[in-house]
């Protein structure tokens, strides 16, 4: 009578119990925490799912990759659905393109038109992404390929975390993304420590107006054109990620379009649940328990500590050649994190005068860091692939 | 971290000069291109502006 009823405690392992505990604790920091509960939490869910055996919600091939197959697979209990869902979503990387159109749409460049040299900003805070590549490398413990996805975290911008790493090194799309999306959660924890090291009180106090200047209709329907087509031409790999967040970006500035402006931030709500549930599914214990996981957590670390230091570095170089200085604390939002990063810079530079209001022109190089980071996955990609 | 580094025994040969050639030249054509696009955009700006100063 028994052998008609399976029940799944018996199969369970201590590793499935740590990861649903993980899954718990991702939850909790999105609900109760509100830290990126759009990602969070799917991913929390995500990990309940492939962790609970015989489920077979997503199965996976020796080597630790979903497998592969059809509707007819999913019908005889062989794979699962979040199988289909990464290898039509994520394997094609077709989610993360479209939701950088998506976050395209809801992004606003005024601050960065304003203040054109936020994109060096932007670009410098990439240090992290090759710092940590390089360690990561040199330890020996990751190939070539698998450092690049490692270093990218720096950048600390989901979509090109997501589409350099199903590219280069997929077994370790669970792994990273997760510590990707977990770790922009604790920006405001990660920087201030990197920015009160790095920036005397002199410069904290550097006082910048409230207001920027407002960009105009043409400027705005200009960038997106200019970005695009200098960094497609100068870095062909990058362009499906930079042409997809700038014609989106082209979409919500152009005035006739606003219908698929909202669309396209509409899609891009579908497409986050699909790809935090899918990150999620690639978290089995098997998969995720190897001391590589481990080390990956650690040099995420290095990667954010590296790139607040790139990018408040790099102000205050400038800062020797201009009259009139810009606050070195903005730098620091040059890791894309929209609009953590930029909030953390405000609230540094009020914790040494309440009057300064630095938000507006941390938008700036924050915007420009998604660019840099776009740009960066498409260096390593036309270097690596 | 530094434990399990200890521990591990890579089975990788490491390239010591493309790893720093990539790093090194990845972050310089990084910025470079950024600063192309910020001066192009500066420019178009400063374009913008006279063209509207003229009119």
């Amino acid at each position: 009578m028994f052998g008609l009823y399976e029940s799944a405690l018996a199969q369970i392992t201590l590793g499935n119990i740590v990861m649903i505990f993980i899954g718990v604790i991702l939850i909790y920091l999105g609900i109760a925490k509100k830290m990126e509960p759009l990602l969070l939490v799917p991913i929390g869910f995500g990990i309940f799912m492939v962790n609970l055996p015989i489920a077979g919600i997503m199965t996976y091939t020796p080597e630790g990759l979903p497998a592969f197959g059809s509707f007819k697979e999913i019908a005889e209990g062989k794979i699962g659905v979040l199988n289909l869902i990464y290898y039509y979503g994520l394997n094609t990387e077709i989610i993360p393109l479209l939701i950088f159109l998506g976050v395209g749409t809801m992004m606003d460049f005024s601050p960065t038109i304003a203040r054109p040299i936020s994109l060096v900003f932007g670009a410098t805070a990439q240090l992290g992404v090759f710092a940590s590549f390089l360690i990561a490398y040199l330890s020996g413990m990751f190939t070539i390929n698998e450092a690049a996805c490692i270093g990218i975290i720096g950048g600390s911008d989901g979509p090109p975390t997501v589409y350099l790493t199903v590219t280069l090194a997929p077994h370790l799309l669970g792994p990273i993304t997760m510590v990707a999306y977990s770790y922009m959660a604790l920006v405001p924890i990660l920087q201030p420590p990197v920015i009160r090291l790095l920036c005397t009180q002199k410069e904290k106090k550097i006082f910048m107006k409230a207001q920027i200047r407002k960009a105009s209709q043409l400027e705005l329907v200009l960038f997106p054109i200019i970005v695009f087509i200098i960094a497609a031409l100068l870095v062909p790999k990058c362009a499906p990620l930079v042409g997809m967040m700038m014609f989106g970006n082209l979409l919500k500035v152009s005035g006739v379009t606003e219908r698929l402006a909202k669309a396209g931030s509409a899609l891009n709500d579908i497409l986050i649940f699909l790809l935090g549930i899918c990150v999620g599914g690639l978290m089995p214990a098997q998969v995720f328990f190897t001391p590589r996981t481990l080390v990956i957590i650690g040099l995420a670390i290095i990667a954010f500590i590296f790139s607040t230091a790139g990018g408040i570095l790099s102000v205050k170089f400038v800062n020797l050649f201009l009259k009139q200085k810009i606050n070195p604390i903005i730098g620091a939002a040059g890791v894309s994190a929209i609009p953590m990063a930029a909030r953390v810079a405000q609230k540094e530079g009020q914790r040494v005068d309440p009057k300064n209001y630095l938000l507006l022109h941390a938008l700036g190089p924050n915007m420009a860091g998604a660019i840099g980071t776009s740009l960066v996955a498409g260096i390593l990609m036309g270097m690596l692939r | 971290m530094i434990l399990i580094w200890f521990l591990y025994e890579g089975d990788e040969m490491i390239d010591y000069k493309l790893a720093f050639l990539i790093s090194g030249a990845g972050y310089g054509i990084n910025i470079l291109v950024l600063i192309i696009i910020s001066v192009l955009i500066w420019l178009s700006n400063l374009a913008i502006k006279r063209t509207k100063k003229s009119n």
